[in-house]
């Protein structure tokens, strides 16, 4: 039963980013990346769904794997439909980049086979030790989930007047999932937080390895995971069963189906782009940053294109994926969600002092550069490691500074621009708030981070035996 | 021997793999991880165990008052915990402290007292009445005279 809750969003999630994009549209070995961009499309809309029957008094049982199963055969019948209206149509299967098997690839399979499992044997110990999850797990996300499912007709009084401590205005995407496996499993376990936390914990690895698997061949896409594993505070955050992994999971995967936009046909990876970044504000009001942060730098990269037609058609595409979960979070938060407490009680001349107080630019300066250099749990810095990593083997032979670059830094800087000026102007203690923080604020950037880092920096095969060894990818 | 370009990649990706699992190992040992406790013995499972027969005490839905040994329950860290892990066992249920609601609404009050000492004379002052003790400082109250706040 535990499993059942997600598996089937899981599988609706499968079929329908099938339908939009075509295997026969996709490099091979995409059905990986599916696999795993079904978790959080599958559940993002799990939880949308979830929360429309909440509306309704109806999350129970029945109705949901009714829906489920009504909206799976209907995906499956289109792609059949389609299958065999194809097959008379000639199609060319795209070739994407093909990389040579090499030993290298069996020794980093095994160096990650070895990593994910020490990785899981901490998970599944920190989870054992703290089944109900950290702070925020039992004081926001778990607590509301509790109210959606125990409170039956009444379960608005999660956000009652009397809870704001509670941050009631923080969207519902964890509690929504929470109380849907609750409400099928018929209980209120501890198990169904648990595995929806591994699920973003493993997945955002898995969604990592596979992408990069495909861009920069299986080294490659092997070493980001391990190095994503080596992170104690990523295992850490995810068996917290607190809301920043899953938020990962969706910037990672917004930044990874833009980077397949020059090996796949159609402008349509965009569409899921568009639903994943519109997920994450469906997760944390971060999401909201990130979303907007998204759209800034498309258009960035459109300003800049010599050609801006695919371009904006491109943005189009982003835009149409977001525009429900933008609907579903704008109904949200008018008509259930307060103020939230960062912009509530504060008026233009108060932040207008805090943006001149240079004191305040000095404190959370000197936050970012400490938690920059800390925040992974790491016993020697790995973004200094990184570095030097790249400073020894270099840059990917094919890195085009305004294809690879410019998006993701303009996106990160963004990101992090953002991050600072909230801090700034928050009207919480300014060191406390760091501290209680800017390192989960760090680790949701982290894995995109490495996707980009690992996008750029030269492979193992070519940086290990770059004379022995001549690779002729071969492209589209 | 000439240590050309691969030879010093070999280094850093050996350094860089090394890294990821020295990282993890140091995360298990400092935090103890593969010292195993018993399950269910975690802070917050033991916590929800004070209010076991108090569930069924109170209505399904609606507001109940909280009292602890002190009215500033957001101030302290601890007072807070406890507040925030008894609102979690008690959801649905929402819990507001009497001192922000001022006694006007919640007609049942959960008492959460972890101090034996002050808890007579916090009543007295708060015009509360004990309903029902669970023990470990855990109390169903109401007030004296539903007409009288406090």
């Amino acid at each position: 039963m535990f499993l059942l809750s997600f598996i089937l969003p899981l599988l609706i999630a499968f079929l329908f980013i099938r339908l939009i994009l075509p295997p026969q549209e996709t490099p091979q070995r995409f059905s990986f990346v599916t696999g795993f961009l079904s978790i959080g499309i599958g559940l993002g809309v799990s939880s949308c769904i979830s929360f429309f029957l909440l509306l309704t008094n109806d999350l129970v049982r029945e109705r949901l794997f009714i829906i489920d199963l009504v909206l799976a055969a209907t995906l499956g019948a289109l792609l059949l439909y389609r299958s065999k209206a194809n097959k008379e149509i000639e199609t060319v299967r795209h070739v994407s980049a093909t990389f040579p098997t090499s030993g290298l690839q069996k020794t980093f399979a095994i160096i990650f086979v070895s990593a994910l499992a020490l990785a899981l044997v901490i998970f599944v110990i920190l989870s054992w030790r703290n089944p109900h999850g950290a702070w925020d797990a039992f004081a926001i996300w778990n607590l509301r989930a509790r109210f959606l499912f125990r409170g039956e007709t009444h379960w608005p009084d999660a956000f009652s007047e009397h809870m704001t401590w509670s941050h009631v205005d923080y969207p519902l995407f964890i509690p929504t999932n929470v109380a849907r496996g609750w409400a099928i499993v018929g209980n209120d376990t501890v198990v169904v937080p648990i595995l929806l936390a591994l699920l973003f914990t493993v997945g955002i690895v898995g969604l990592i390895v596979s992408s990069l698997s495909i861009l920069r061949g299986k080294s490659q896409g092997y070493l980001a995971g391990s190095v994503l594993l080596g992170t104690p505070f990523y295992l850490s955050l995810g068996a917290s069963q607190l809301a920043d992994v899953p938020l990962a999971f969706f910037l990672l995967s917004s930044v990874a189906l833009i980077s397949f936009r020059r090996t796949l046909s159609s402008a349509r990876v965009f569409f899921l782009a568009g639903l994943s970044a519109a997920l994450s504000g469906w997760v944390k009001n971060e999401g909201l940053l990130f979303l907007a942060s998204m759209f800034l730098s498309l258009a960035v990269r459109a300003i800049i294109s010599k050609d801006r037609g695919p371009h904006l058609k491109e943005i189009s595409y982003f835009s149409l994926g977001a525009l429900p979960v933008i609907m579903v979070i704008v109904f949200f938060k008018t008509q259930f969600s307060p103020g939230n407490d960062i912009f509530a009680n504060q008026h233009f001349h108060l932040i207008l002092s805090k943006l001149t107080d240079l004191s305040r630019h000095y404190v959370v300066l000197e936050g970012f550069q400490r938690s920059v250099r800390d925040f992974g749990g790491w016993p020697f810095s790995m973004p200094i490691m990184l570095l030097f990593y790249l400073l020894v083997v270099g840059l990917h032979t094919e890195v085009d500074f305004k294809q690879d670059f410019i998006f993701p830094l303009t996106l990160l800087i963004l990101m992090l621009s953002g991050y600072y000026f909230i801090y700034i102007i928050t009207p919480q203690d300014l060191h406390w708030h760091i501290r209680s923080s800017l390192n989960r604020l760090l680790l949701q950037l982290w894995p995109a981070t490495l996707f980009f880092y690992f996008s750029i920096v030269r492979t193992p095969e070519k940086s290990l035996a770059p004379n022995e060894l001549q690779l002729q990818p071969l492209h589209r | 021997m000439y240590f050309d370009y691969s030879d010093r990649s070999k280094v850093a990706l050996t350094l860089l793999i090394s890294l990821v699992f020295i990282s993890d190992l140091y995360f298990a040992v400092t935090k103890s991880l593969f010292t195993i406790p018993m399950l269910w013995s975690d802070e917050i499972s033991v916590y929800q165990k004070r209010f076991e027969n108090v569930r069924g005490m109170l209505p399904r839905h609606g507001l109940v008052g909280y009292i602890a040994e002190s009215d500033e329950i957001f101030e302290n860290d601890s007072a807070m915990k406890a507040f925030y892990l008894t609102q979690y066992t008690l959801s649905p249920t929402v819990l507001s402290p009497i001192s922000l609601t001022n006694g006007t609404e919640a007609p049942l009050i959960i008492g959460n007292f972890h101090e034996a000492g002050s808890r007579a004379a916090r009543l007295e002052s708060k015009a509360l009445a004990p309903l029902m003790d669970f023990g470990n400082g855990v109390m169903l109250l109401r007030y004296r005279n539903r007409d009288q706040t406090p």
